[in-house]
């Protein structure tokens, strides 16, 4: 756990590796760690390209409460898709989000709800339980379809098919640092590699006069 | 100072005693006194402690469970939603609701600002404007804790405030809500009601005042007024006089978000403390007062008991200085006064067994041999002196004793006797011994007055005048008068001193003047004279008239002697006429001329026919003449003795 917490937002160095690896399509892979150097889970990436792009349609998803605990706790969707919040758990939950990007609550319920919430506003969306105070879950609506959520050891990877220039942005939910979004270029090898270190608090507190508002 | 000896003695024992008991009893009430005020103190100032700790375990408490409080509605959905909702009317509402729900703790103010630190909504008494609540502060503090949580004071107008600052979590932070309560009037009351102790609060805004206390009125302005002071010592204990009641008060700054300081003060009642200390003064007072008289009533008695036996000496000794050889001591202890007044007493008998020997040896010798007696060494032996003695020998004794009982006869002659020393003894002649029916006195021993032959006369001389005349109905004067008797002085040298055995003693004198002396009584009744003496005593005694009676040889005698009678001065043989014819008559009969001599004789016979003398001379000359004697000397010798 990270408590050291500063006064004042830093930038930390991004460190770049760019690997020579012949593909089809384009593999973009990063590590991420958190200030001591640890993997870290649940940080997403998404890369939004600087040029005209078929977003696609989106796709429906899923955030299950699992023993008094949104699963997954960190997940990215493309904006104007579906979730379904099935409970898992024997007792009710009573999920909500009073989020600019989407408000809502479901009071009360167990099993699947009927109807999904649509989120088609990009945007963060922290859920939250009335019930259990401990419950937290964060939904990151993006523009783009090329995302991530590291795994356990702190990898993600994302598949691009085109080359050109990107706009990197990495978040996480205990991210204690503005961070800035990375340009990247994607060449003829259609490879990028980066590793990522983070500083993380327990709870991420946005200190007075911060500027960026928010939490990206 | 001290009348009397022994008063002062008794009085000093009594001083003494109770003076060190007063030393004792002061030192001992001093130490006792010290150590109860300072366990007092002690005491008190352990109880601030323990107060201060409960004190600030109270407000941790309250601020405690103001956090449980804060927490749940903070989180409360209804809450959250009026929050997002943003109509601040029914948030402010909200907030007071909230607030009323707490019911252990007064808190009475809420704020809630956004993650800025701007205000959102407030609800608070007026005196609190939410521009002075120390948000940056308490939001720092809370930033070092990981719950994102802090508390402080901060002083207001009125009491202090305890405030509390919690995040708001929707479910993530959306902003800050600060609670707080006054540290005021029932906060101090729980405090003393949990404590007993006075409990104070003090802010400073420029000026030093109370804002809440459990003290009274009184006492809360000279606290008041010694507060400056008090935080200027910056002790923590300290003790103070509030409105006439000790205290100790003890200090504690409590950290606050403003330049305001504010202290709680807890106040130990030192007097109270004091009380059972106090109680058990007074009964130390009642024990020492009672003690003190108690041991000044007993050294007072101890001191009488050994002043009052030697009083009792005392006066005892001066009794015995007096002379009173009675006084005995009463002793009744076995210790060494009474040791001493039995020493006292032994002494007083002895001295008085010696004055009842003096005075008895005063009766059976004189008192002048018996003060030579007691005083010089009691040996055998004695000293050749010049001396006068008289002898005086009652003559019709034998008959006497016919005539009359015994015991008349012994009162009559005790009578004679007494009366007989008490003239010899006014001439200062010393009665040397009575033997039978005669009396032997002393002129000039054991001690010399001078003219001892004069005062041996003049005594004679009394004792005929005196028994002469003696007329009285007591039969032992009848005795006394009808006693016929003749003296005899002779004066020469004589042997004084202790004689008989080393067991046996008596003062006595012998030689020749005793003898002749005795010799010349016995004449008295030979010329039918009542007093002779011999030359030695006529040539002294001059002042008074003699006759001369005889020239004679005593009894295994070698040398004569001249015998005379001593005449009073109204003596009829005193007359100028009779005394020539006497003398005329005497030289006639010295030198033989008998002719001359029984004329003269013969006409003093006829002129004193009573003075059987001269038929004896008119006889002797008859005889001489029919037979003249050889070798005439004009001496007599007397055959018989």
């Amino acid at each position: 756990m990270i408590s050291t917490i500063c006064k004042h937002s830093v930038s930390i160095p991004i460190l770049i590796i760019m690997l020579g690896l012949p593909m089809t399509h384009a593999d973009v892979v990063i590590q991420i760690t958190d200030q001591n150097g640890d993997p870290l889970a649940d940080a997403t990436a998404v890369i939004t390209p600087k040029f005209e792009f078929d977003a696609g349609a989106p796709t429906d998803a899923e955030v299950e409460q699992i023993n008094e605990q949104f699963f997954p706790r960190v997940k990215v969707v493309q904006t104007g898709s579906n979730i379904y919040f099935p409970n898992q758990d024997q007792i009710r939950h009573h999920v909500y989000s009073f989020s600019e990007a989407k408000q809502f609550d479901i009071p009360l319920y167990s099993g699947t709800p009927s109807e999904p919430i649509r989120f088609d506003q990009s945007g963060l969306v922290v859920l939250g339980c009335n019930i259990h105070d401990q419950m937290r879950g964060y939904i990151l609506v993006s523009d783009s379809p090329y995302f991530s959520v590291s795994d356990s050891q702190g990898q993600l990877e994302i598949s691009l098919s085109e080359t050109g220039d990107y706009e990197l942005s990495i978040w996480h939910p205990e991210k204690d640092q503005q961070l800035e979004p990375i340009q990247i270029s994607i060449g003829e090898d259609l490879s990028f590699s980066g590793s990522y270190q983070l500083n993380t608090a327990r709870l991420f507190f946005p200190r007075r006069g911060s500027s960026g508002g928010g939490y990206f | 100072m001290l009348p009397g000896g022994f008063q002062s003695f008794s009085a000093r024992i009594a001083l003494l005693v109770s003076g060190l008991l007063i030393v004792t009893l002061v030192s001992t009430f001093i130490l006792v006194n010290r150590e109860n005020t300072s366990n007092a103190l002690q005491s008190v100032m352990a109880d601030l402690a323990t107060t201060e700790e409960t004190f600030n375990s109270l407000l941790q408490g309250r601020t405690s469970s103001l956090f449980d409080v804060v927490r749940p509605a903070t989180s409360d959905h209804a809450f959250r939603t009026t929050f997002i909702d943003g109509h601040m009317p029914t948030l402010e509402s909200a907030m007071r609701n909230l607030l009323g729900r707490i019911r252990y703790v007064p808190a009475d103010l809420m704020l809630l600002t956004d993650l800025n630190l701007e205000p959102i909504a407030k609800t608070a008494p007026d005196f609190i404007n939410p521009e002075d609540i120390p948000t940056q502060w308490l939001t720092d503090k809370a930033f070092e804790s990981d719950e994102y949580e802090s508390s402080g004071i901060v002083a207001t107008e009125q009491a202090p405030y305890q405030l509390i600052t919690s995040p708001l979590l929707i479910p993530n932070p959306q902003g800050w809500v600060v609670i707080g309560f006054p540290i005021g009037d029932q906060f101090v009351l729980s405090t003393k009601e949990i404590t007993q102790t006075d409990v104070s609060i003090a802010v400073f805004d420029g000026n030093w005042r109370i804002s809440s206390s459990t003290l009274n009125d009184g006492q809360q302005s000279s606290f008041s007024s010694l507060l400056p002071n008090l935080i200027e010592m910056d002790q923590t204990s300290l003790e103070t006089n509030l409105d006439g009641t000790p205290y100790l008060s003890r200090l504690q700054r409590l950290e606050t978000g403003s330049d305001m300081q504010v202290y709680v003060a807890l106040h130990g009642n030192l007097g109270q403390a004091l009380a059972p200390y106090e109680r058990l003064n007074r009964s130390l007072y009642l024990i020492f007062g009672g003690g003190l008289l108690i041991s000044a009533i007993g050294a007072l008695t101890l001191a009488r008991s050994v002043s009052a036996p030697v009083q009792a000496l005392t006066k005892g000794v001066q009794s015995i200085r007096s002379g009173d050889l009675s006084l005995r001591v009463e002793t009744t202890s076995s210790d060494e006064l009474g040791q001493l007044g039995q020493a006292f007493n032994e002494m007083a008998e002895g001295l008085e067994d010696k004055e009842r020997v003096r005075n008895l040896l005063g009766k059976v010798v004189s008192e002048e041999i018996a003060s030579e007696l007691l005083e010089n060494k009691i040996e055998l032996g004695g000293e050749e002196k010049e001396l006068t003695v008289l002898f005086c020998d009652i003559r019709n004794f034998t008959q006497l004793c016919e005539s009359q009982p015994p015991k008349a006869v012994l009162a009559g002659l005790n009578n004679f006797f007494s009366e007989a020393a008490k003239v010899i003894e006014s001439e200062r002649g010393v009665i040397d011994k009575y033997m039978g029916d005669a009396v032997m006195a002393l002129f000039g021993a054991p001690v010399k007055h001078g003219e001892e032959e004069t005062r041996a006369v003049s005594a004679a001389l009394q004792l005929r005048e005196n028994y002469g005349r003696s007329t009285d109905n007591e039969p032992e004067n009848i005795i006394a008068a009808g006693i016929e008797f003749g003296i005899g002085i002779a004066s020469g040298t004589a042997v004084v001193g202790n004689m008989g055995s080393e067991n046996r003693l008596n003062y006595s004198v012998i030689g020749d003047s005793v003898n002749t002396c005795a010799r010349l009584e016995s004449l008295t009744k030979f010329y039918q004279v009542p007093i002779l003496v011999n030359k030695a005593v006529r040539d002294k005694a001059d002042r008074f008239q003699f006759r001369w009676i005889d020239r004679i040889r005593a009894k295994g005698k070698r040398e004569a002697i001249d015998i005379y009678q001593p005449l009073n001065e109204n003596d009829k043989l005193c007359n100028s006429e009779i005394v020539t014819l006497h003398q005329n008559a005497s030289k006639a009969y010295l030198k033989a001329d008998w002719d001359k001599a029984e004329h003269c004789f013969g006409l003093l016979s006829e002129r004193l026919p009573e003075e059987k003398l001269y038929q004896l001379y008119l006889s002797r000359i008859e005889k001489f003449k029919s037979e003249s004697p050889e070798n005439w000397d004009g001496v007599y010798t007397h055959t018989e003795k």
